[in-house]
């Protein structure tokens, strides 16, 4: 277990919040499981994942409320594992039923200024300045039951960002909304952590939402951190084969390394061998692989391509068609029995094909992904 | 009405018959409170409305002082169970090893109020001599009479008594509260107290105010354990057993019987208006905090 | 903020005083709840002497107690406990069926705090005010007479098991309606949908759902009112007569006697028989569900 030793002259104001090696168990329970990640200053970082997988607890940790088994949180370099919620220089917005029900908007934003004992005339200065920087300006006789799902969730941000801490952690703050309310209020949020400048850390279980808003997501399931990058890097180039299956819409195949050239590792699907591109990382002859390939990126014909550019073309049974809005899925059997997924927009020429059909599918050779885990 | 298809009649039958139990129980009582206000007694044909039974106790000294000393027992009854039932909730909610706790804070409903007194005069007076044998041991006179019966004796009997209610009001006020806001006043600034005072306790506030109306009642209610219990001193409900086993049932024991009764349903009969009517509007509110409209 | 490291704070913030305080209701609760009634059994065995008791080991008290007429009316006073719970159960439960079941959810609770009403009226009073009722020129012999069903008033009523039970299913009734609410607490409203959906008849819902459903609650209602028929000493005082002795009774009589041995033999015996009918009933049905609604 790595454990650092920092004084207070090497505090890295760079760094917002790093946890080393955190893990939080609960008896048998590994709820988080020795996660190290780093979030720096003015980022809007995202913890993506699965219900129940430890991204609450996770940002519960680097809050103080919780405390962890093992393992350090620090912030600003200087660790914080053993301060309480009040005493860390972080704010936490809620995903409901988190605005105090007996004061008005305005006593609720100036809570926490009220307690540090802030002249009346500052805190109603700092609210008025809040509630206009959330969209809520005249708001402020209000109280809470009065207000809408949406209103209450931008007093929880004025509440948390009047206190002007560093972090800001939210907990799924949209998911009590609905569909097209959470999108604007996405959007919002984004905004006003521009507008402030401070850190932002997410928790939410929507790559929707994440992919839209973060400068960086980690992927956080079964406790453990999967991967962590830049959403785009995350959303086309996932190294991780759950990163895969989670994010976006991806066809899984997996299969044995049969061999391995420059530019190629030849993964053996048992009907047929794919050529994909070689990762830096290159697995072994004989290693068990994965391959994905994302639904967009597959071509499907009722004809052999002549001109593929390279890439290969597999032949698949059609089986039925999904309209989904903005275009159509299709899905396909392979050789082997497997499903794949096939997405087509409404533009341009419109495949078609019955139940039972011989299709072809292609993809560009770089599309295809190898996750060695 | 629930059930759409069902008969009109049986519904309003059973609903009578709810009704007619719930008379029947307060029935006695009202019974008592009308003759007591009867200046011929009981079994008098006449009735004729006076107040001259409660002056009679008014101006009875021993009646009086009983009246000081069941005052003073349920004012002390009230700071120390409500407190306590307070603490214990809060404990529960965040203990690991809830079922024990909550059996050990709820046991002495089942085990009845002679049984109880008893053991705990037995206790008191070995323990009263254990501390007597300590402060001879040890030669200097503390720890004499900590535990003779008397005033804090007593008081111990009502805490153990009134506790589990207390505790279970409480309990179920809180259920109602939403620890998130803690959490988010801790993350403002506060401390666990300031958390607990200015954001936990306005929302909890009626339910401590319930039990501190209910523990007042019970304690005042209460004979068995206090008449074991007590020392030199005896209650209003103590007086009352008395005379109703030694002279009967006097003009006296109905006015004394009513004034018991008068008080509870007073103060009872007000917190279910006060709840009925608050509960229309706390209805709408709460269904309003709950479904936040969910577009704006 | 500077942030650094100090002594841990829980996460409520307690400082070590805090903490402790938490823990004062419990140890109130063992110091003076617990540890009395498990020493009743200790007291039991003692010695007794004039004023007080020695400590000892003797079963002169368990003697006393079997070898008399207290046994067998202690056997008595069980069996008119019994009589007790089940006549407030037929009285009783059905309202709280009815309420569970016809009454709307966000009302059902108002309902039943109508019966606080009776509950919060001392008990003492509840249990004279069945004398004139009772008695002789009572309220119920004159109705009786007048409505020329009898010719001399009954005496029998009064100072009898009948009045003791009387006496016990009025002072118990409320508490009957709220645990078998508290009971019928684990009995959603869609479990009545259901059967009617399925066509069950009234009296199987009843015996086929609703009871092994509310088990748990109205086995804890019983108990409560059986041992508190058992062992308060205040019905069959008031109400009860020379045949009506309950251990509560006993005890006191023994106190009064100077007889503490005897005393806390009865009480042991009276806890003994509440702690062999709450093993059984959490065996039979696990009376932990009727937390439910309280966690």
């Amino acid at each position: 277990m790595k454990i650092r030793n920092v004084n207070a002259n090497q505090l890295n104001s760079d760094t917002a919040v790093e946890t080393v090696d955190v893990s939080k168990f609960y008896g048998e329970v590994r709820a988080v499981d020795g996660v190290s990640l780093t979030v720096e200053s003015g980022q809007y970082f995202v913890l993506l994942g699965p219900s129940g997988g430890g991204k609450t607890t996770l940002l519960r940790l680097i809050g103080g409320f919780v405390r962890p088994t093992q393992g350090q949180v620090l912030l600003h370099g200087a660790d914080v594992s053993d301060l309480p919620p009040n005493k860390r220089s972080t704010s936490m917005v809620f995903q409901s039923y988190a605005l105090f029900p007996h004061m008005s908007v305005e006593k609720n934003v100036s809570y926490g200024l009220k307690l540090q004992k802030m002249p009346l005339i500052e805190q109603a200065r700092k609210v008025t300045e809040m509630l206009a920087l959330v969209g809520l300006e005249g708001y402020g006789r209000r109280m809470p039951h009065e207000l809408s799902g949406g209103q209450q969730q931008r007093v929880q941000l004025a509440r948390s960002l009047v206190l002007e801490s560093d972090v800001l952690l939210l907990d799924e703050p949209l998911a009590a909304l609905d569909a097209n309310l959470r999108r604007d209020m996405c959007l919002e949020l984004k905004r006003i952590q521009e507008q402030v400048g401070i850190t932002f850390i997410h928790v939410t279980h929507n790559q929707d939402e994440a992919i839209a808003i973060a400068d960086r997501i980690a992927i956080i399931a079964d406790g453990k951190m999967i991967e962590e990058g830049l959403p785009r890097d995350i959303y086309e180039r996932p190294s991780r084969k759950f990163t895969a299956e989670f994010i976006g819409q991806n066809n899984l195949i997996s299969g044995e390394v049969a061999a391995v050239d420059s530019e190629h590792v030849v993964v053996d699907l048992g009907f047929t061998k794919l050529y994909v591109a070689r990762p830096e990382q290159c697995p072994a002859e004989g290693a068990q692989v994965t391959v994905s390939v994302p639904a967009e990126k597959i071509e499907i014909a009722n004809q052999a391509p002549q001109e593929t550019g390279g890439a290969q073309v597999l032949q698949a049974v059609y089986e039925k068609e999904s309209y989904v809005g903005f275009g159509s899925q299709h899905q396909i059997r392979l050789p082997d029995g497997q499903e794949f997924i096939a997405r087509s927009t409404t533009t341009g020429e419109r495949f078609q094909a019955a139940p039972g059909d011989t299709v072809y599918i292609t993809w560009p050779k770089l599309a295809a992904r190898l996750h060695t885990s | 009405m629930l059930d759409e298809y069902g008969s009109k009649w049986s519904y309003r039958a059973k609903w009578s018959y709810l009704l007619a139990v719930v008379f029947a129980l307060l029935a006695p009582a009202f019974h008592i409170i009308y003759v007591s206000f009867n200046e011929h007694g009981f079994a008098a044909r006449i009735y004729e409305f006076t107040f001259s039974w409660y002056r009679q106790i008014l101006a009875d000294t021993i009646l009086v002082a009983s009246l000081e000393w069941t005052f003073y027992l349920a004012v002390a009854v009230i700071f120390t169970s409500v407190p306590m039932g307070l603490i214990a909730a809060k404990f529960y909610k965040r203990s690991q090893r809830k079922i024990m706790f909550v059996t050990l804070m709820l046991a002495p409903l089942f085990v009845p109020a002679d049984i109880l007194a008893s053991a705990l005069l037995v206790y008191f007076k070995n323990l009263n001599g254990f501390f007597e044998s300590l402060s001879d041991l040890l030669g200097i006179g503390l720890f004499y009479g900590w535990f003779e019966l008397g005033f804090l004796t007593a008081l111990i009997g009502q805490i153990v008594y009134t506790i589990p209610y207390a505790f279970v009001v409480i309990l179920i006020t809180m259920s109602r509260y939403r620890d998130q806001q803690t959490e988010a006043a801790r993350g403002c600034g506060a401390t666990a107290w300031q958390a607990f005072w200015q954001v936990e306790f306005p929302q909890i506030r009626v339910g401590v105010f319930s039990s501190c109306a209910f523990v007042t009642i019970l304690s005042f209610n209460e004979a068995t354990r206090t008449a074991l219990l007590k020392g030199g001193f005896d209650t209003f409900s103590n007086v009352l057993v008395g005379e109703v086993m030694n002279i009967g049932m006097s003009g006296e024991s109905y006015a004394m019987a009513g004034t018991l009764s008068i008080l509870s349903i007073t103060v009872i009969g007000l917190i279910l208006t006060y709840t009925f009517i608050k509960s229309g509007r706390l209805e709408r509110e709460a269904r309003a905090k709950a479904q936040p409209l969910m577009s704006e | 903020m500077p942030a650094s490291p100090s002594i841990w704070q829980r996460l409520t913030g307690e400082n070590g005083l805090q903490k402790w305080g938490f823990y004062v209701p419990l140890i109130f609760m063992v110091l003076f709840f617990a540890l009395p009634v498990a020493l009743t059994l200790v007291w039991s065995f003692f010695e007794r002497t004039t004023f007080w008791m020695e400590p000892g080991f003797t079963l002169f008290a368990y003697e006393s107690f079997f070898t008399s007429a207290r046994a067998e009316n202690y056997l008595f006073s069980m069996m008119h406990s019994g009589i007790s719970v089940i006549i407030a159960f037929s009285l009783g439960f059905p309202i709280a069926v009815f309420v569970r079941r016809r009454v709307p959810q966000v009302a059902q609770h108002r309902v039943i705090l109508l019966f606080i009403l009776p509950f919060m009226i001392s008990e003492l009073v509840r249990v004279f005010a069945m004398r004139p009722i009772l008695g002789r020129f009572g309220i119920i012999n004159n109705l009786l007479m007048d409505m020329r069903v009898i010719s001399e008033p009954i005496t029998s009523i009064l100072f009898s098991p009948t009045a003791v039970v009387i006496g016990e299913v009025v002072s118990f009734l409320p508490f009957m309606v709220f645990s078998g609410f508290l009971a019928m607490e684990a009995v959603e409203q869609y479990i009545f949908d259901v059967c009617d959906d399925l066509g069950v008849g009234r009296v199987r819902t009843f015996k086929d759902v609703i009871v092994p459903l509310a088990a748990p609650g109205i086995f804890a209602g019983s108990v409560f009112i059986f041992v508190n028929g058992l062992g308060v000493a205040l019905v069959p005082t008031i109400l009860g007569g020379p045949g009506a002795v309950n251990a509560g009774l006993i005890v006191n009589q023994a106190i009064v006697a100077l007889d503490f041995p005897l005393a806390m033999a009865t009480s042991a015996i009276v806890i003994f028989t509440l702690v062999i009918l709450l093993y059984i009933g959490h065996r039979l049905f696990d009376l932990t569900k009727i937390l439910q609604p309280i966690s």
